[in-house]
């Protein structure tokens, strides 16, 4: 990938409503061409954030360069920024068509052009037969297709999508989330997404950055965040996570009464662990195997508390020394591992994971 | 459609039905009355009823009805108009940019020229005008008159641009527009229609109000509400009737504007402007 100069570089940026600091000095850079998320709760800033960069309001401290411009000061008609808004914000009473061509027409291009650069970017996000309907004629998932069209048209150097997907339906949203891949890829816009849904995150990006309370928590590709989290918030904002209070006790793990061998990926983080030390081991569902039966040494023994079946999926809820563990597992490997009865000893194996303090 | 509204009216109660009719004939029938007479030849609205136009020659003759008539509509219109710039600008200004206290006083301030007695309201602001040296002038009733409509086209406007989606404003920015471009390009088309709906009100309010033109008009200065209540203290003739009968048929096209405008703009997000 080229240099950073080229993409998007926030420095210790802060904004604060009233007493309260929503953004506590993030910095950030995303390099031209890579898709980053901001994902994180309402209230986390992320929208804030947003907001600064494509000059909706402005930073109480700190700036924001792009394309080896700073533009922290900059009103945002002069940013050459693309935004796509939550809710489309499609112009009502101008035609598809019309509202491509708003940010051309800004910029002075000549009618003839404007149309078949509208044109071209109406096939782009395959909407080519719909130029001259009006943005209420169109489905959820049409208009933010135009929205997007209307923010790509004008060759933007960053594309901020503000949670683009989360006022479609389920179904719609799939389909789009796939469509907005294959444009970034294909257009190789610099990309900056905000969202509060790690799935979506996890899809699109190629780098996430995590933020909790106005500051970064962690940033890094989709599945190093999800496999590795940095601390307790993000493991279990990521998606379903098993916290197990633990002890240190030399190469082996401690919980409860029994000891057990810990995923070869720990063994670097356990030297470095005090012996008697109380730690978390995070682990995801999906990193445990389950089998029915008496615990051999190394695994872990349980009782088998209730199966959820999900369909592809299945949820074992075992309880090991009174602490509860979440077992995901595909349904044909449950299946074929039973019968299972509730009450029965089970035993577990634990396959990668994390350790807290 | 049809059927639904149908089953409305079979839905209301007699009594309601009745409370109905009651009200639109206390409303109409006297109107119907004043558009009986004006075709009548009897000049103190006897009977038998024998049709003629002559009223109507009248009025645009010699009845004196005619100064007046266009005096109220040259300074209705100039108001209406002051009132569509100033309105919409203020009703900009309290729904983007004014601070919470200051949004807060100014609302209360021009809910005050809405609630206050028109009455009180006229006597004060003679009392201002003497004050300022304005006295009784035209350009004391025009400045009287546009703060009494100017909270119409403030409020209609302000409620319209409030149920647009502020992103709209920040998409067109993004896209290149400055704020002036912005606003006329995007957010002026959209509340065009509540625009005109003040402006039309502000109008029928100006060239309705008899009591702040009463107190603010100089000496010799007659705005048809002055003229006609000149009229009616010494006797009229029926021409007066056919001016009312034109001003109804006016006020009525002003009614079906407004319901197009409502109408046309229905799909709108934020819907009809009245």
């Amino acid at each position: 990938m080229t240099g950073r100069e080229d993409g998007l570089t926030i420095t210790a940026v802060g904004k604060d409503f009233g007493p309260v600091q929503v953004l506590k000095d993030v910095s950030l850079s995303v390099p031209r061409g890579e898709f980053h998320t901001l994902l994180g709760p309402s209230g986390s800033g992320k929208t804030t954030l947003l907001k600064i960069v494509a000059g909706f309001t402005p930073a109480a401290r700190g700036s924001v360069t792009l394309a080896g411009r700073v533009i922290t000061d900059m009103p945002p008609e002069h940013r050459n920024i693309g935004v796509v808004f939550q809710h489309y914000a499609l112009f009502p009473h101008m035609t598809v068509a019309e509202n491509i061509g708003f940010g051309l027409k800004m910029r002075g291009v000549a009618k003839a052009e404007r149309a078949s650069r509208v044109e071209e970017v109406l096939r782009l996000v395959r909407m080519a037969d719909f130029g001259q309907r009006k943005p209420a004629a169109l489905s959820g998932g049409q208009q933010q297709r135009v929205a997007l069209a209307r923010a790509l048209v004008i060759k933007p150097q960053l594309l901020l999508l503000d949670e683009p997907l989360s006022a479609l339906d389920r179904k719609v949203r799939q389909e789009v989330r796939e469509e907005l891949k294959r444009i970034q890829a294909e257009t190789g816009v610099t990309t900056v997404m905000v969202t509060h849904d790690q799935e979506e995150a996890l899809f699109l990006a190629d780098r996430v950055l995590v933020l909790e309370g106005g500051a970064l928590r962690q940033q890094g590709a989709p599945t190093d965040i999800y496999s590795h989290p940095a601390d307790e918030f993000v493991a279990g904002f990521l998606g379903a996570i098993n916290l197990l209070a633990v002890t240190a006790q030399g190469q082996s793990l401690r919980l409860g009464n029994q000891t057990f061998a810990p995923p070869a990926e720990l063994a670097e983080a356990l030297a470095k662990a005090n012996p008697g030390a109380a730690l978390q081991l995070a682990v995801r569902p999906e990193q445990i195997l389950v089998q029915p039966g008496a615990a051999l040494p190394g695994q872990l023994g349980g009782r088998l508390i209730a199966t959820e079946f999900g369909g592809p999926v299945v949820t074992l809820r075992v309880e090991v020394e009174g602490q509860a563990v979440s077992v995901l597992s595909l349904s044909p490997d449950v299946l074929a591992a039973g019968p299972w009865e509730i009450g029965m000893p089970v035993c577990l194996v634990i396959r990668g994971g994390r350790l807290l303090p | 459609m049809r059927r639904s509204r149908l089953r409305d009216a079979e839905a209301l109660s007699p009594f309601m039905i009745g409370m109905l009719a009651l009200s639109l004939a206390i409303l109409f029938v006297p109107l119907g009355i004043i558009i009986l007479l004006s075709f009548n030849t009897s000049p103190y609205g006897t009977f038998p009823f024998q049709g003629t136009l002559k009223w109507y020659g009248a009025l645009f003759t010699d009845s004196g009805l005619l100064g007046p008539t266009w005096l109220s509509v040259e300074l209705s219109f100039l108001v209406a108009v002051s009132a569509a710039v100033f309105g919409t600008m203020a009703a900009v200004w309290l729904d983007r940019r004014a601070s919470k206290i200051a949004g807060t006083l100014f609302r209360a301030a021009l809910l005050s020229a809405i609630t206050v007695p028109w009455l009180i309201l006229g006597l004060a602001m003679l009392l201002v005008m003497n004050a300022i040296g304005i006295g009784r002038s035209l350009f004391a009733i025009y400045l009287g008159l546009l703060a009494t409509v100017l909270p119409y086209v403030v409020f209609i406007v302000a409620a319209r641009l409030n149920a647009l989606d502020r992103d709209l404003d920040f998409a067109a920015r993004s896209l290149g527009a400055s704020p002036i471009i912005s606003f006329l390009r995007v957010s002026a088309p959209l509340i065009l229609p509540s625009i005109i709906s003040g402006t039309l009100i502000a109008f029928m309010v100006s060239f309705n109000n008899f009591l702040i033109q009463y107190f603010l008009a100089p000496f010799g200065v007659q705005t048809l509400p002055l003229k006609i209540y000149t009229l009616i203290r010494v006797g009229y003739l029926p021409d007066l009737n056919a001016l009312a009968t034109l001003i109804v048929g006016i006020t009525c096209l002003f009614i079906a504007i407004l319901h197009r405008l409502g109408l046309r703009n229905a799909g709108l997000p934020g819907g009809a402007a009245l």
